[in-house]
């Protein structure tokens, strides 16, 4: 039987989930791991958040820090930001969100993709970090599974899930009108994005599932182009469902 | 003896709030923010007018049951039926991968998960370790829905708030989790949002908790 511990962090002004599963797991160990876990968390939320005065994206948004002068690891963001902006041709967009620059739907995905190496790095090969839905996964659930099965709520029921994949070391993304409503803007029109309601991205990448997945919501079914093996996505579109690559199966 | 974790009203208080972002559902009907036994009141909202699309997954995470109708291992053997049935869809949407997608449009597939059969009974997980102590979550499911949620602490402290805290939002990932065999996490699920953290310290702080 495998054992779990579970770790909530209350970070990013959401919780954040880690999970270590191992045949036995010693609680003062994955405490310990999910400690470093956590000052991870809240180090990137220190860099990035948008609502902290004193964070360097707030100095960037306000015009008194260069991006040429920031932090290593947000030029790092900025780089990868400005990657994906021309990969979707602008669908992902964070220059462009509404209150100035916001890599947030790309920092989710690459932030819990760095707490999940914390963890790996003090010993637990099985892991993973669910930010508000967004979930990076290492190693497996359970042994011979072969991965984290992750389901995907359906947005148009939260409590039910639609469908799941197998994650391992890789990151499952979901963006969709779960909770506020349709919250996504199309950069290119700066209008709402209505057709699309929810977009899942699976990939090797954090932040790439996270952005891949945003401008999913906003461009629809024609973004499916940017999914390339070993990537896969699921979108749901008034009553249909787009599926590209193999990874998502009916739960 | 398991002490009950939940504060019935700060309890229904907050799953209402939360219920209620999710605009275009059922959630936030029927709710009575005054009611002070919690997870029955929250039934109705529990429940969906998607059909019977859940879930002998409850047998088959449950550690142990209570259930009468049917077992678990038989609503676990029809679980993996009714999965071995759904499994071709995914592949008959081959067509719609590839990396020239701009030519050859995705084709769509309609989005047409399976029902399992439906179990009863209540059925109680695993206790799961957090920082705070184990807590260990019990389910009612009633004609293959969710009908209540409770969460225990499996031991006794005096740190309820924390607990609370942190068993809420886990509640919800098993109530989501619970629906389908072997799922071991939920993307895209509202329970750890900003919403429901916020409506949560606001139920607690109603409660006199936070």
């Amino acid at each position: 039987m495998t054992e779990q511990y579970v770790h909530h962090v209350h970070t990013w002004g959401t919780v954040i989930v880690l999970e270590l599963h191992a045949e036995s797991l010693a609680v003062d160990k994955a405490l310990e791991a999910c400690e470093a876990a956590s000052r991870e968390l809240e180090q990137i939320d220190a860099l990035f958040s948008t609502f902290r005065d004193d964070s360097a994206v707030t100095a960037i948004r306000q015009g008194q820090l260069r991006p040429a002068d920031a932090p290593v690891l947000v030029r790092t963001v900025l780089d990868a930001c400005t990657h994906l902006r021309e990969m979707t041709d602008g669908a992902f967009d964070p220059w462009s969100a509404p209150g100035g620059f916001d890599p947030s739907g790309f920092v989710k995905g690459w932030g819990a993709d760095r707490a999940a190496v914390v963890l790996e790095s003090h010993g637990f090969e099985n892991v993973s970090v669910n930010a508000a839905g967004d979930v990076s996964c290492r190693g497996e659930a359970e042994p011979g599974q072969g991965g984290w099965r992750i389901g995907v709520a359906d947005p148009r029921d939260p409590m039910q899930v639609i469908t799941s994949a197998l994650v391992s070391n890789a990151h499952l993304a979901t963006s969709g009108r779960y909770e506020q409503g349709n919250h996504i803007v199309d950069p290119t029109t700066g209008l709402r994005a209505t057709e699309v309601a929810s977009a899942s991205v699976l990939a090797t990448d954090g932040g790439t599932a996270d952005a891949l997945a945003t401008a999913l919501m906003v461009r629809g079914p024609a973004g499916l182009s940017w999914i390339t093996a070993p990537s896969s996505a699921y979108l749901i579109a008034g009553e249909r469902v787009w599926l590209t690559g193999e990874a998502f199966v009916h739960p | 003896m398991k002490r009950a974790l939940l504060i019935g009203a700060g309890t229904i208080v907050g799953t209402a709030a939360v219920l209620a972002y999710h605009p275009g559902s059922l959630f936030g009907t029927g709710i009575d923010a005054s009611a002070t036994t919690a997870f029955a009141e929250v039934t109705p909202a529990l429940a969906t007018d998607t059909g019977a699309t859940t879930t002998a997954g409850d047998a088959a995470q449950a550690s142990s049951s209570t259930g009468t109708t049917p077992s678990p291992s038989a609503a676990t053997a029809k679980t993996k039926t009714a999965r071995a049935k759904t499994k071709p869809a995914p592949q008959t949407a081959k067509g719609a991968s590839g990396k020239t997608a701009a030519s050859a449009a995705p084709a769509p597939q309609a989005a047409a998960p399976q029902a399992a059969a439906p179990a009863n009974g209540t059925f109680t997980g695993s206790p799961a370790r957090t920082q705070y102590g184990p807590v260990q979550v019990q389910i009612t499911v009633n004609n293959g829905q969710i009908t209540g949620v409770v969460g225990q602490q499996a031991a006794t402290d005096g740190r309820s708030q924390m607990i609370a805290s942190v068993a809420i939002p886990k509640l919800q990932q098993q109530a989501v989790a619970a629906q389908s065999a072997n799922i071991n996490g939920v993307s895209g699920a509202s329970y750890t949002s900003g919403g429901f953290a916020k409506s949560l310290q606001s139920a607690l702080k109603q409660a006199g908790l936070g």
